[in-house]
C-alpha cells in the first residue's frame, strides 16, 4: 500500500513526525515498510499491510489510525467514530440482493445534473502521487474515497440504464451459465454462477462484476448526466474466487476480499457523495439500501496476567490501560479481565491472544527482555531419519564423497504437478540416478579444478512413485577416460560393500551401472541402539566462500629433474609461491627416479575470476616458474 | 584429503546439535503434504487471502507440495502432549521463479516449544542463543509485528552481529532472518491440545539464507545445482 505523506498529514491537527520517522514507527510497531520515496514533493511511503490488517489499513485513514496509536502526535480524530446521518430515500432508483452471503449491504445514491470533466490539479495529483490515473472527476471521486478510507466505490451512468414506472432497479444476484459481461478496458468475460454481478434489473443485463470491475453497458463518460454511486460489501470469499477465476486483480476485490466493515459504506457512499457534488456541480437526489445488518459489537476479554504470560513481561495495570488509551479502545475493568469493546471497523480482533498482541506491539516488542527456557527434563527424540543420514554421511565423507542437493521438480516422473509453470518442473522426481548422471557428466568438465582424479558424489533424498514418498541413496563415480578403469572402479563397489555391512537390512538396491548405484533407504529398519546422533565432522571455522569463476581453466604441466636430496615438496613449494593468483591448483601426477636423479612432474591449473586467460599470459607464467626452478637448482625438462 | 561438507549438511549439524542441547529434539514429514496439515490445521483456510502468501505446487488430487516445514509442527502435535519442543530442518516447495535468493525449492527450519508457560520472551532467549552460537559472535535480536496465520502475536525476528568473527558486510547490520510468533490457540485446539492450559512459541527460518550469512554465500542456486566447485570449499575441522 502507497502511502502519501502530505495526505497522512491531512489528518492530524498537530504536527508530524517526517515521513522517515513516520515509517520507523509503523516498522517497529505496525507494518513492514518497503521503502520511503520522494515523489513531486511529497513522500510515498510503501507500506506492506498483511492480510490480518487488509481489512482497515488499505488506506490512508487506517495507517493514520496506527500513527495516532503509535506516536507522538496529536490531533488526529477518526471520521468512523462519528455518527453517520440518515440517508435520505431516492425516488428514483431502487436494490435489491438477491442472495444475502453474497453481499453484506448495497447502499445506492443517485446523483443529478452532474458534468463529467477532468478533476482539479490538486485531485490528479494525489492519485498520481500513489501511481494512479486520473480518469475524470465522477471516476477519481470514488478512487479517493477508496483510497481515503478503504471503501471501494463504483459508479454508473443511470441513464444507460432501463426503467419501469420511471425508476431504475439495481440487483446484486448470481450470474447465469452462459451469460457474459464486457468490463472496462478488458473485453468480453464469459461467466459462471459462482460469479457475483450487479445488474440492471429490468433489463435483466450484467452491468458489473461485484466487487471486482465495472461494465461497459453503464459506463461513465462525459455525456453522462446522472449517475448512481455504489458502496457495497462483497462476500469476501466469493470476491477471491471471482477475480481468481477471472484472473482480474483489482484495487477493489483485493480490499473486498479481505473482509471490510460495513461501516466503511456508510462512510465512504456519504463522502464520495459529496465529493462528487462539489466537483461535478451534481445534486443528490437520494440513496437507497439493501441488506442492511446491524453492527456487530465485539468485546473480548483477557487478564493482566494472561498478557505477561504470553509475552514474558510484567506489565502493570497501568501499562496496559496506558496501551489501551492510545488505542482508543473503549474497556472496562472486572475483576482481574479487561473487557474491551473492540471498535468496529477492527474485524481481526476475536480473541484474549488477538488482544494481547495489540498490547504487546504497541507497549512495545523492543522492552520483551530475553529469558532463558528452562531445562526441561525431558531426554530428546532421536529422529531415525536424521540419525540414518547422519551415519551415512559420516562414512561417506570420510572417505572423500562429496554430497549433492539436486532438484526433486523434474521434467518426467510417476507424480505430476497440478499447476507448474515450467516443463522441466512439471513432475516430482522418481530417483536420483538421474541427476546424479547429470552430476558427473557437469562435474567431469572441472575435474582439474576439484582435486583429485576421480568425482565421488552422494545424494540422500526423497522421490516420489507412485506408491508414495520414499528415501533413496545414490552414489556416483566417475573419473577422466584415462584413468586406470579397474582399479578406481572398485572405490564404488568398495564404498557400497561397506555401507551394505552397516546398514544391509535397510538397502535395497534399485539401479545400478559402471558408475552410479542407487538405493532404496528403509529407515524404518536403522536401530540405534540407544546411541544419539553421530558425533558429525564441522566445516572448518575458517572456511569461507568464494565466488565460482564463470571462466575456463587453462591447463599445463610442468617436469623437473631435481638437484640432489631435493623433495617433491620442494619442487611444489617454488611452484605455489611463483605462481601468482592465478594458479588455482598444482598436483604431483608422477615422479621416478634415475640413478641420482629424481624427476617430478605436476599439473597446473590457471583460473581467473575476470577473464578467459590467453595462452601468451599462461606462457608467462610458465617462463616465469622455470626461471625460479633453475635458480633453485632444477632442471626444467 | 580432508573431508568436504555440503553447507546445508554442515547447518543442519550444528543447529541439532545446538537445539538439543536446549532439549529440542528432531522431527521430519512428508514433503507431498495434504491440504488440511498444511494449511487448514494451520488457521490458513481455503479461500483466505493467507493463501496468497505462499505460491503453492498443487498435486491434481488436491493434495500440495508442502510449502512451509509447519505441517510437521502439526504432525507432532497429533502424537505427543505438552510439554514438546522440536525442529524440524526440511525441504519446501514454492511456485515461483527462481533467481539469486529465490529458489521453487528451498529448506527451512521450524521450531516449536509448547508447554504450560512459555513465553515471547523464552523464544527471544533461545534466539540469542542460537544465533550467538551458530554465527559464533555476540547478537542482538529484535522483534517486529507481523502476520503468520498460525500464529498469534506474529512477530518478524532481525539479528545484528557484532565480533572479530563476524565478516564486515554483515558487522553491525540489522538483517531479517525468521518469522516467528506465539502459537495461534486454533492450532493447538486443530491438534486436541486445550489451548486455555497451554501454550507456546513457533518460529521458521529459510536454512539456505542462515548458512548464505554464515559463509558469504551469494546466490541460493548454488546449494542445489550439484557443483562441487561449491562444494569443495567447505572443509571439515582439523
Amino acid at each position: 500500500m502507497k502511502v502519501s505523506y502530505d495526505w497522512l498529514k491531512s489528518f492530524f491537527e498537530g504536527d508530524l513526525p517526517s515521513a522517515k520517522d513516520v515509517a520507523e514507527l509503523l516498522m517497529f510497531g505496525a507494518f513492514e515498510v518497503e521503502g520511503v520515496e520522494e515523489v513531486g514533493g511529497d513522500s510515498i511511503i510503501d507500506v506492506d499491510v498483511l492480510p490480518n490488517r487488509a481489512h482497515d489499513c488499505l488506506s490512508h485513514l487506517g495507517i493514520a489510525r496506527e500513527v495516532a496509536v503509535l506516536g507522538p502526535v496529536s490531533g488526529f480524530s477518526d471520521p468512523l467514530s462519528g455518527e453517520y446521518e440518515a440517508l435520505k430515500p431516492s425516488s428514483f432508483v431502487e436494490v435489491s440482493v438477491e442472495e444475502a452471503k453474497r453481499c453484506g449491504i448495497y447502499i445506492a445514491c443517485l446523483i443529478e445534473n452532474v458534468s463529467v470533466g477532468p478533476s482539479p490539479e490538486w485531485l490528479k495529483k494525489r492519485l498520481r502521487s500513489l501511481g494512479q490515473r486520473s480518469v475524470n472527476n465522477v471516476v477519481d471521486a470514488t478512487n479517493y474515497v477508496m483510497f481515503a478510507i478503504g471503501q471501494p466505490l463504483h459508479a454508473f451512468d443511470a441513464d444507460k440504464l432501463s426503467s419501469r414506472a420511471g425508476k431504475k432497479a439495481i440487483c446484486v444476484r448470481a450470474a447465469r451459465e452462459g451469460e457474459s459481461i464486457e468490463i472496462l478496458g478488458g473485453g468480453d468475460v464469459m461467466l459462471n454462477s459462482d460469479v457475483t454481478v450487479i445488474a440492471d434489473m429490468h433489463a435483466d443485463l450484467p452491468i458489473a462484476l461485484a466487487g471486482v470491475k465495472g461494465g461497459t453497458a453503464a459506463e461513465v463518460g462525459e455525456q453522462t448526466k446522472t449517475i448512481i454511486l455504489e458502496a457495497a460489501n462483497f462476500n469476501p470469499s466469493i470476491t477471491r474466487k471471482t477475480s481468481q477465476s477471472l484472473n482480474i486483480r483489482t484495487d477493489a476485490s483485493k480490499r473486498f476480499e479481505n473482509g471490510i466493515a460495513d461501516v466503511l459504506a456508510y462512510h465512504g457512499i456519504g463522502a464520495a457523495a459529496r465529493m462528487i457534488e462539489e466537483l461535478s456541480l451534481g445534486q443528490t437526489e437520494g440513496y437507497a439500501l439493501s441488506n442492511m445488518r446491524e453492527a456487530k459489537r465485539v468485546s473480548v476479554s483477557f487478564g493482566l496476567s494472561e498478557a505477561n504470560s504470553l509475552l514474558g513481561t510484567s506489565l502493570s495495570n497501568v501499562d496496559v490501560e496506558s496501551v489501551l488509551k492510545r488505542l482508543g479502545f473503549q474497556y472496562q475493568k472486572k475483576g482481574d479481565k479487561y473487557e474491551v469493546s473492540v471498535p468496529v471497523w477492527r474485524l481481526d480482533i476475536a480473541i484474549a491472544e488477538d488482544m494481547i498482541e495489540e498490547i504487546g506491539r504497541v507497549y512495545g516488542y523492543g522492552k520483551i527482555k530475553a529469558v532463558p527456557l528452562p531445562p526441561l527434563g525431558l531426554s530428546t527424540v532421536v529422529n531415525i531419519r536424521h540419525y540414518t543420514f547422519e551415519r551415512m554421511r559420516g562414512m561417506l565423507e570420510a572417505e572423500g564423497w562429496r554430497e549433492v542437493y539436486t532438484y526433486s521438480l523434474a521434467g518426467s516422473g510417476d507424480v505430476e504437478l497440478a499447476n507448474s509453470f515450467t516443463s522441466d518442473k512439471g513432475f516430482l522426481r522418481r530417483d536420483l540416478a538421474a541427476s546424479m548422471r547429470k552430476v558427473l557428466d557437469d562435474n567431469i568438465k572441472n575435474l582439474p579444478l576439484l582435486g583429485g582424479a576421480r568425482i565421488r558424489a552422494f545424494e540422500l533424498g526423497d522421490v516420489f512413485l507412485q506408491k508414495g514418498e520414499v528415501v533413496r541413496l545414490a552414489l556416483g563415480d566417475d573419473g577422466s577416460p584415462g584413468t586406470a578403469a579397474k582399479e578406481e572402479d572398485s572405490l564404488l563397489a568398495d564404498m557400497s560393500r561397506k555401507l551394505m555391512t552397516v546398514f544391509g537390512d535397510a538397502l535395497s538396491k534399485v539401479y545400478e551401472d559402471e558408475s552410479i548405484i542407487e538405493y532404496e533407504v528403509d529407515v524404518s529398519k536403522i536401530e540405534t541402539g540407544g546411541a544419539a546422533y553421530p558425533e558429525g565432522a564441522r566445516i572448518s571455522e575458517s572456511a569461507r566462500y568464494e565466488p565460482i569463476s564463470q571462466f575456463p581453466f587453462v591447463l599445463r604441466d610442468i617436469a623437473v629433474w631435481a638437484p640432489q636430496d631435493a623433495s617433491s615438496d620442494e619442487a611444489e613449494e617454488i611452484i605455489v609461491s611463483n605462481g601468482g593468483e592465478l594458479l588455482v591448483s598444482t598436483e604431483l601426477f608422477d615422479s621416478f627416479g634415475k640413478g641420482e636423479r629424481s624427476s617430478y612432474a605436476f599439473h597446473l591449473v590457471f583460473l581467473s575470476r575476470e577473464k578467459t586467460l590467453s595462452d601468451s599470459e599462461v606462457n608467462e607464467i610458465m617462463k616465469r616458474l622455470e626461471g625460479a626452478m633453475e635458480e633453485r637448482g632444477f632442471e626444467v625438462r | 584429503m580432508k573431508a568436504q561438507i555440503h553447507p546445508l549438511t554442515g547447518a543442519v549439524r550444528e543447529i541439532v546439535d545446538i537445539f538439543s542441547q536446549m532439549g529440542f529434539s528432531v522431527a521430519d514429514g512428508p514433503e507431498i503434504e495434504d491440504e488440511w496439515h498444511n494449511f487448514d490445521a494451520l488457521n490458513i483456510p481455503p479461500d483466505h487471502p493467507a493463501r496468497d502468501m505462499h505460491d503453492t505446487f498443487w498435486l491434481p488430487d488436491g493434495r500440495t507440495l508442502r510449502t512451509h516445514t509447519s505441517p510437521v509442527q502439526i504432525r507432532w502435535m497429533q502424537e505427543h502432549q505438552p510439554p514438546l519442543r522440536i525442529i524440524a530442518p526440511g525441504k519446501v516447495y514454492r511456485n515461483e521463479t527462481t533467481d539469486m535468493t529465490h529458489e521453487a525449492q528451498f529448506y527451512q527450519l521450524e521450531g516449536l516449544a509448547v508447554s504450560t508457560d512459555v513465553s515471547l520472551a523464552n523464544l527471544r532467549g533461545v534466539l540469542e542463543v542460537f544465533f550467538a552460537e551458530f554465527f559464533g559472535a555476540n547478537v542482538e535480536v529484535r522483534f517486529r509485528p507481523s502476520y503468520f496465520p498460525f500464529v498469534e502475536p506474529g512477530v518478524e525476528v532481525d539479528m545484528r552481529l557484532e565480533g572479530d568473527g563476524v565478516s564486515e558486510r554483515l558487522r553491525g547490520k540489522w538483517m531479517e532472518i525468521m518469522g516467528a510468533g506465539m502459537v495461534h490457540p486454533r492450532v493447538l485446539e486443530n491438534v486436541g491440545i486445550d489451548s486455555s492450559k497451554y501454550q507456546g512459541f513457533a518460529f521458521g527460518a529459510g536454512l539456505e539464507r542462515l548458512a548464505m550469512l554464515k559463509w558469504g554465500i551469494d546466490d541460493v542456486r548454488l546449494f542445489h545445482t550439484g557443483d562441487l566447485r561449491f562444494v569443495r570449499q567447505f572443509e571439515a575441522e582439523e
